[in-house]
């Protein structure tokens, strides 16, 4: 049986003053039902990207290379048009965007929109499709879903908004849900509780869940497996619990090193030197490698292998590779 | 601010409309210029029984009822027209300019009070004011038309004017000056003023266009540039009753316009869409 | 809501009083004698002279004239036409506005209809040549005159090729006995030619904001999110971004008030219909000032009413400016 979603060389290229920015080179993944995958990573790492490539939404004029395959259920994505493509939209392939107030359309009520959502991907009559919406409201844990229904999406909490966008995104009761950075914009406990809230659908429903979020905290507990993200590469793929246990790649490595941990509380919280590459300053060789405390002279200049460390685990970096000669 | 112009006009000129508006306004301006020595004097009359002639030869725009040569009225018509446009806008720039500068710097009451009487005025259409003014003259001075095309302009210019003292008010450039014992005069010339320059040219040129326009209306209406100064306006109004017999009469003089304005029109689009690009 | 209504419609009444101030001010500061035209084209004895003099309140000094300008204009009485003596100017206005709202009602439509529906298709089609080449003819047609483009229609449309009415608003030679159906016809002949005129010159304004607002529209997450559902392309596009840009159009329909009536009283002029413009050119020519300050003066209240209308249309349209 084939994954639910298979990702290969994904590429997406954008015009820039000389030549092409590519702020998504080769990303490759894979996910199963049921299961979810954090991808972790910086803001200018090309994750929600990827997200977008996922339901055809690269903004103009970025474009995904004609290599990269989409495989939804073995049905390349990148190649669909027109009403196959709005098929997936909603209806295989849901979506949670950051920012509720900005995702909303201001001048229609949350309860039309959801409507309008579940009606493009399932027929039903307009009353019926109202108490589906309503009873969606619900489900996603909002206290008067009928209440919520009737409101613009301005006279919202915070919390609330972020619900209703799950619950549009559901609408057309997809297969797979993208989070991306779903959960960024609320308060640490209302976080917490939306991110519940996701679980919870995700079990009744069994859906599959791509968490994109640069918060690693987020994923332990909550995601099967990470993919980390860095300069438009996947540069490290593994087990939540391995790579919690024993990162293997430097950009990893130092992630951990930045964040606090209960456990092991720390003097000093070690940053990144330096900063994100911007997709014009990517070159040959290993993008971290400015960065990275342990580069070898080879990774200025050669391209790291992608080098598989156990099953569903690899690393993109020539240290592995050097340590088993 | 020479500098930053500079770039500005550089970067409009790469737009094919504003090559294409430079482009006609300039020969339509060495048209305007060279019209007086090299094309026949429109006031020298000749055969006015023959009337009104089709294009030919000697005479490529044809004659009006009077046999005056149109080729040569309406270039110096263009002389006339753009002299007064130019003018007027010149005006309208600097007396709103100052007006906005004054509101956006001293802000409250009189702040208020301005604005409240440019909004007021700007409820009573360009057009009638206009009209109101000069109807009591029986000929109308060119000086006249020209400050009275002058003064009412000026309210959309003080707002703009307005909005970029508001928003560099605070600014720490302004205050350095301030700090430095700048005259609120100085701090608002030679300070506050260049930063709207961009915005302001854009508006100068779609304002003359706007100009052109409303002085061959009022010409038309023989409100405007009196005869025998040849005005497009007026060519048109002459050839009214002849154009069934005789269009080329009313063709010429309208077809400059359109052309003028248009050209005009684009020159200030090049700008605005040079000042911001996402508008294209 | 109503507090908010009320005080808005105190401001519309206030910024109205001032223009009327200012207009009222016009006047008297304009030089020269309103009454020296009338001394020129008439012999006029002295008698008369004075007679007119009192009649129009000119020979009482200022303060006087401006309080009763101000309470004439709060009854509701706008004084006596010059020209068409003793006819009073309310009645004329009011004999002329009809026509003109039916003129200028059309172009409105016509120009926030068309306009905004070309402007969305060129804003969905950026780049395009149909982009291209409508910016560029309608350019072209704002920058035509009105009386010309009219007077060429006329010529062409109506005298060579006889294909419709060249002047007035409706068939003189039309008997009692022609029914509803004929006279509307009949109207609407003679409305083509000059709702044309004054739409094609105007058009470029509603296009180019519409599409401007729709490529802002466009940018906006929410049109991406809105995809991200599998709405639609069309339902996108209209549903969700031209909403949006319903804001922006309607501070331009408030704005363009004032272009409509200006171009109304060439295109008026140049067709015989017999509306506020052509009253107003007539005026022009026989200098009877408190027929052109009425027609001012009307046509001000309109746009501030215009603005007002606006202010609470956007309120109606976008659920976000609605005070609570």
């Amino acid at each position: 049986m084939s994954s639910l979603l298979e990702v290969h060389d994904l590429t997406i290229r954008f015009p820039a003053l000389s030549g092409y920015a590519v702020p998504v080179s080769a990303v490759s993944l894979r996910l199963e039902r049921g299961e979810t995958l954090a991808l972790v990573g910086e803001s200018g790492s090309g994750k929600t990207l990827t997200g977008l490539a996922l339901l055809g939404l690269v903004p103009h004029p970025g474009r995904v290379d004609s290599t990269s395959r989409v495989l939804l259920d073995g049905v390349d994505v990148t190649r669909l048009t027109g009403d196959a493509l709005r098929a997936i939209r909603g209806g295989r392939i849901g979506i949670v965007f950051q920012d509720a107030l900005t995702s909303l359309t201001p001048v229609l009520t949350v309860g039309n929109q959801l409507r309008e959502a579940i009606t493009a991907h399932r027929r039903m009559s307009a009353q019926a499709a109202r108490d589906a919406a309503v009873a969606l409201l619900g489900e996603v844990g909002l206290p008067d879903p009928a209440s919520t229904y009737g409101a613009y999406p301005h006279e919202l909490s915070g919390g609330q908004r972020q619900r209703a966008l799950i619950a549009i995104a559901l609408a057309g009761e997809p297969d797979l849900l993208i989070a991306d950075e779903a959960t960024t914009a609320l308060d640490v406990t209302v976080q917490a509780q939306v991110l519940e809230t996701l679980d919870r659908l995700r079990a009744t429903r069994g859906m599959a869940i791509l968490l994109i979020t640069h918060d690693l905290g987020l994923v332990a507990g909550r995601a099967d497996r990470v993919a980390v993200m860095y300069a438009g590469q996947i540069v490290e793929e593994a087990s939540t619990a391995s790579l919690f246990a024993a990162p293997a790649h430097p950009y990893t490595r130092a992630l951990f090193r930045a964040i606090p941990r209960l456990e092991n509380p720390v003097d000093q919280l070690i940053p990144i030197q330096g900063n994100v590459p911007l997709p014009e300053e990517w070159h040959v060789g290993c993008r971290f490698q400015p960065r990275c405390g342990e580069a070898l002279d080879r990774c200025a200049t050669l391209d790291p292998p992608v080098v598989p460390l156990a099953p569903g685990a690899s690393s993109r970096c020539w240290l592995p590779a050097l340590r088993d000669q | 601010m020479i500098g930053s112009l500079g770039e500005l006009l550089r970067r409009a000129w790469r737009h094919p409309s504003g090559r294409w508006g430079g482009g006609v306004l300039l020969l339509i301006g060495i048209a305007a210029l060279l019209a007086p020595p090299f094309l026949q004097d429109p006031a020298a009359m000749r055969d006015v029984v023959a009337g009104a002639t089709g294009p030919s030869l000697a005479h490529p725009f044809g004659t009006d009822a009077l046999n005056r040569d149109i080729l040569s009225r309406v270039a110096n018509g263009a002389r006339v027209s753009l002299a007064v446009a130019g003018l007027a806008v010149v005006l309208s720039l600097s007396v709103g300019s100052a007006v906005g500068l004054i509101a956006g710097y001293a802000g409250g009451w009189v702040d208020a009070v301005l604005m409240r009487t440019v909004d007021a005025a700007l409820a009573i259409p360009r057009l009638f004011v206009i009209l109101l003014l000069l109807v009591v003259w029986e000929r109308i001075p060119l000086v006249a038309l020209i400050l009275v095309l002058g003064t009412t302009g000026w309210f959309a210019t003080s707002r703009l004017v307005r909005g970029e003292v508001l928003r560099l008010r605070h600014e720490p450039f302004v205050l350095a000056v301030e700090g430095l014992g700048a005259t609120p005069r100085r701090t608002l010339v030679r300070h506050l003023l260049p930063n709207a320059a961009g915005p302001l040219l854009v508006a100068a040129t779609l304002g003359v266009g706007d100009v052109i326009l409303l002085e061959a209306g009022l010409s038309f209406l023989g409100l405007g540039i009196q005869p025998p100064t040849p005005s497009w306006g007026g060519m048109v109004l002459d050839a009214r009753p002849l154009i069934v017999s005789a269009p080329w009469t009313a063709l010429f003089p309208g077809a400059a316009i359109v052309l003028t304005v248009l050209s005009v029109n684009l020159v200030g689009d090049a700008l605005q869409a040079a000042l911001d690009p996402r508008s294209a | 809501m109503s507090r908010w209504l009320i005080r808005r419609t105190l401001q519309a009444a206030v910024t109205f009083a001032v223009a009327v101030l200012l207009l009222f001010v016009l006047v008297r500061v304009a030089p020269g004698d309103p009454l020296a035209r009338i001394i020129g084209e008439r012999a006029v004895s002295p008698q008369e002279l004075a007679h007119l003099r009192e009649r129009f309140g000119l020979n009482q000094p200022l303060t006087t004239q401006l309080r009763a300008f101000l309470g004439g204009v709060a009854r509701g009485d706008l004084g006596v036409s010059i020209e068409h003596y003793p006819e009073r100017v309310t009645s004329l206005l009011a004999a002329r506005l009809p026509a003109t709202v039916l003129l200028g009602g059309t172009v409105l439509l016509l120009n926030f209809s068309v306009g905004a529906w070309l402007g969305v298709r060129q804003a969905v089609r950026r780049g395009s040549r149909f982009d291209r080449w409508l910016t560029r003819i309608a350019l072209a047609a704002y920058a035509t005159p009105s009386f010309w483009l009219g007077l060429v229609l006329v010529a062409f449309v109506s005298v060579r090729w006889h294909l419709l009415p060249a002047a007035q608003m409706t068939d003189p030679l039309l008997g009692p006995e022609a029914g509803t159906l004929t006279r509307a016809l009949d109207l609407l002949r003679h409305l083509i030619l000059p709702a044309l005129t004054l739409s094609v010159t105007s058009l470029a304004l509603p296009l180019r904001h519409q599409r401007a607002a729709m490529l802002a529209s466009f940018r906006l997450d929410f049109v991406t999110a809105a995809r991200a559902r599998g709405l639609t392309e069309r339902r996108v596009r209209w549903r969700h971004a031209w909403r949006t840009t319903l804001v922006p159009m309607l501070t331009l329909l408030g704005l363009w008030l004032p272009i409509l009536v200006s171009g109304s009283v060439f295109v008026e002029s140049v067709f015989n219909w017999p509306g506020l413009g052509s009253l107003a050119a007539d005026a022009i020519a026989a200098r009877d000032y408190p027929v052109l300050l009425g027609t001012a003066m009307l046509v001000s209240a309109t746009v501030v009413i215009a603005g007002l209308l606006a202010d609470l249309g956007y309120a109606l349209v976008d659920p976000r400016v609605r005070p609570a």
